[in-house]
């Protein structure tokens, strides 16, 4: 899987900076929060405010505690693996979607067997731990904990005990 | 506020066949979970937050509890036998735990780790009744503005202790409370929903503590799928001998109970302070017991005080922590977070009224924490061996189901695609932000103090007419936002002290080095 590596002070200078940025960015749109009702009562924008100064504050702090120290031989670089990242999220998102719009069997079975797979290479264990972890997943929370997850083909009516 | 005129309701609740079902049934998962790899406490309680969903009140914080406790003394087990702490916590149990297992005596390793676990989370339970009581008194006395400085206050100390640099941690803990301002305002109109309907009741709370405390460690397992661990390496660290020396004897045990008392009395300290959490006991507990030993030497080499001090401290920081959090309403740490959660999710204000206007909660949750070491005791004394083999279970097999069951756990807390795609875009932030060194407990205990602070605070100013210098000037107000200014300042002369003599010792490294390549 690819990975990056970024110096740690870089790094350091990109968080901070980040976040100055969303601070500004997030204060500029308090201004379109309603005002007090009342003379002498707090808005909704007074509270999101203290905190963005405060905010701010931490960000301009770390910043420019950043640029005046000196690039220490301890400071390994961050090393992010971009890749696995990436498709991590990727298969969140499919895992989401077809929770959705297929139901909660085909997702939960692609999610795991895929997993399974990926680690074992191995076909049948796969598609064993994934339907072992759709039944688990049907009677504890379809049954035992009454969770209305969209199902396609296991039933909703079938009962505990039954 | 007489507590104990609760007693004989709170038994009943304690004793109720479902609730001591629970109580079980929460140590056997919470010690599983916590002997998997990676799983703390946090993680366990934000994997099973949903189950509590269907639980009485009670009922469903005696279960978390008997998790937490659980998983606590859980992550000892992989720390003795393979040298691989379940928790974090358990790191300082491996030094002396290890060694003694390498030695042929793992059951005694394990049987001081119960013991030791199991009483110190007694002590920590007897003066957690006492404590919170006398704190929720004091906390009766306090109006808004002091309970928004008491808020400001423990922020401070988390941002303090938490993490090794300070700015990382307030820039987390303005994080989450940033976050917690967004949707519906008690103030009238809405904030930071950018007319997204599915914003308007902001983040909910287990979206919020599933992703930043659950969704980085699920994210790490995920990527080491692919990684495998030497099996036979782990079949030979886990094999047990039956040798005598391998028991310990009640003798040997009443020896320990000096240990046991120190190492439980400093756990339930550290466990009252906002931040500092369990692997800051249990490291506490250890030097301190070996500073004060007649064999210092010994320690590291398997000795009984080296296991019976680190964990008899860090499951006294589960009763220690409940101090502030149930008493003020201030969470310590990211588990206790959760645990007020579920008190939230449930429609109950964790704070002093609780101690008046509670009924039997509190001292059920007293009985359910005895209940819970009792369970502990019998299960960890006499079930060991069915666990040892999930510690021999590979982190990198966990990943799919871990994230498949958060994200399941999540969809059916209000059966909504929302909180799946909230959970996965914060779970991918809190990963990034973990991996730049924010770590994510300030985050989510400021996400649980934002609401509190900002309640608090909007009292107080239209009790003052809206002047903000009223409010801060009145004087437990004014003392306890200097104490948190100071521990802030603190805090971060500490850390550049500390970064000083670091550099000093790289330095003194390096010029050894050169010396010697001459």
């Amino acid at each position: 899987m690819k990975s990056i590596e970024i110096p740690r002070r870089r790094a350091d200078i990109f968080l901070y900076s980040a976040f100055l940025l969303l601070t500004l960015v997030a204060y500029s749109v308090t201004g379109s929060f309603p005002s007090p009702l009342l003379a002498g009562y707090p808005g909704s924008a007074m509270f999101p405010r203290l905190v963005l100064i405060v905010m701010g504050i931490i960000c301009l702090f770390g910043l420019v505690r950043v640029l005046i120290s000196s690039v220490k031989k301890t400071d390994a670089p961050l090393k992010f693996e971009i890749g696995g990242y990436f498709l991590i999220v990727a298969s969140l998102i499919g895992f989401a979607l077809l929770l959705t719009f297929v139901g909660m069997e085909v997702a939960v079975f692609a999610f795991i067997a895929g997993g399974v797979f990926v680690r074992s290479r191995r076909v049948l264990l796969s598609a064993g731990a994934g339907l072992a972890a759709v039944v688990v997943v049907y009677f504890l929370f379809v049954q035992a904990l009454s969770v209305h997850l969209p199902l396609m083909i296991l039933p909703r009516y079938l009962q505990m005990g039954l | 506020m007489d507590l104990f005129a609760q007693l004989g309701p709170a038994l009943a609740l304690a004793f109720d066949p479902v609730s001591l079902g629970l109580i079980i049934l929460g140590v056997l998962l919470g010690v599983g979970l916590g002997v998997l790899p990676g799983f703390g406490g946090s993680q366990a309680l934000a994997l099973l937050f949903p189950f509590t969903f269907l639980m009485e009140p009670a009922a469903a914080v005696m279960f978390m509890l008997a998790v937490y406790s659980a998983a606590e003394y859980g992550g000892s087990i992989p720390a003795i036998l393979i040298r691989t702490p379940g928790t974090t916590a358990a790191v300082m149990t491996i030094l002396d735990g290890a060694p003694m297992a390498e030695g042929g005596r793992p059951r005694r390793a394990l049987t001081i780790s119960i013991v030791a676990g199991v009483t110190g989370g007694i002590i920590s339970t007897m003066v957690f009744i006492l404590a919170a009581s006398s704190l929720a008194w004091l906390g009766l006395k306090f109006g808004p503005s002091e309970l928004f400085a008491v808020g400001v206050f423990g922020l401070s100390i988390v941002g303090s202790f938490v993490g090794r640099d300070p700015t990382r941690a307030f820039l987390g803990a303005a994080i989450g409370l940033l976050i917690a301002t967004i949707g519906n305002s008690s103030f009238g109109g809405m904030r930071f929903v950018f007319d997204q309907p599915w914003l308007f009741d902001g983040v909910p709370l287990i979206v919020m503590i599933v992703a930043m405390l659950a969704g980085p460690e699920a994210f790490r397992l995920m990527l080491s799928i692919r990684i495998f661990p030497n099996r036979e390496q782990l079949e030979k660290m886990t094999q047990t001998t039956g040798d005598a020396d391998d028991r310990l004897t009640f003798r040997e045990y009443v020896r320990l109970i000096p240990t046991l008392l120190r190492g439980g009395l400093l756990g339930t300290f550290v466990g009252a302070l906002p931040g500092p959490g369990p692997t800051m006991a249990a490291v506490l507990a250890y030097n301190e017991e070996k500073r004060w030993s007649r064999k210092p030497e010994k320690f590291g080499t398997g000795i009984d005080e080296g296991i019976a001090a680190p964990e008899s401290s860090n499951n006294a920081v589960v009763a220690g922590a409940l101090v502030p959090a149930l008493a003020l309403g201030i969470p310590g740490s990211g588990a206790i977070a959760i645990l007020l959660g579920v008190l939230i999710s449930k429609g109950i204000t964790p704070g002093p009224t609780l101690f008046s206007d509670g009924g039997p909660l509190i001292m059920a949750v007293f009985i359910g924490l005895m209940l819970a070491n009792v369970a502990l005791l019998f299960i960890g004394l006499f079930g060991v061996r069915f666990f040892v083999p999930l510690a021999r279970v590979p982190s990198g097999v966990l990943g799919p189901f871990v994230f498949a069951l958060l994200m399941i756990g999540v969809y059916a807390f209000d059966n909504s695609f929302s909180h799946v795609v909230m959970l996965i875009v914060l779970a991918s932030i809190a990963w990034m932000l973990d991996k730049a060194g924010v770590s994510t407990l300030p985050i989510i205990l400021g996400f649980v103090m934002g609401p509190i602070i900002e309640d608090n605070l909007g009292r107080a100013m239209i009790i003052a007419n809206g002047n903000l210098w009223t409010v801060v000037s009145r004087p437990i107000t004014a003392t306890l936002l200097i104490v948190a200014m100071v521990t802030a300042v603190w805090s971060y002369f500490r850390t550049v002290q500390a970064e000083r003599k670091m550099a000093e010792e790289e330095e003194e490294n390096s010029q050894r080095a050169e010396g010697n390549s001459q």
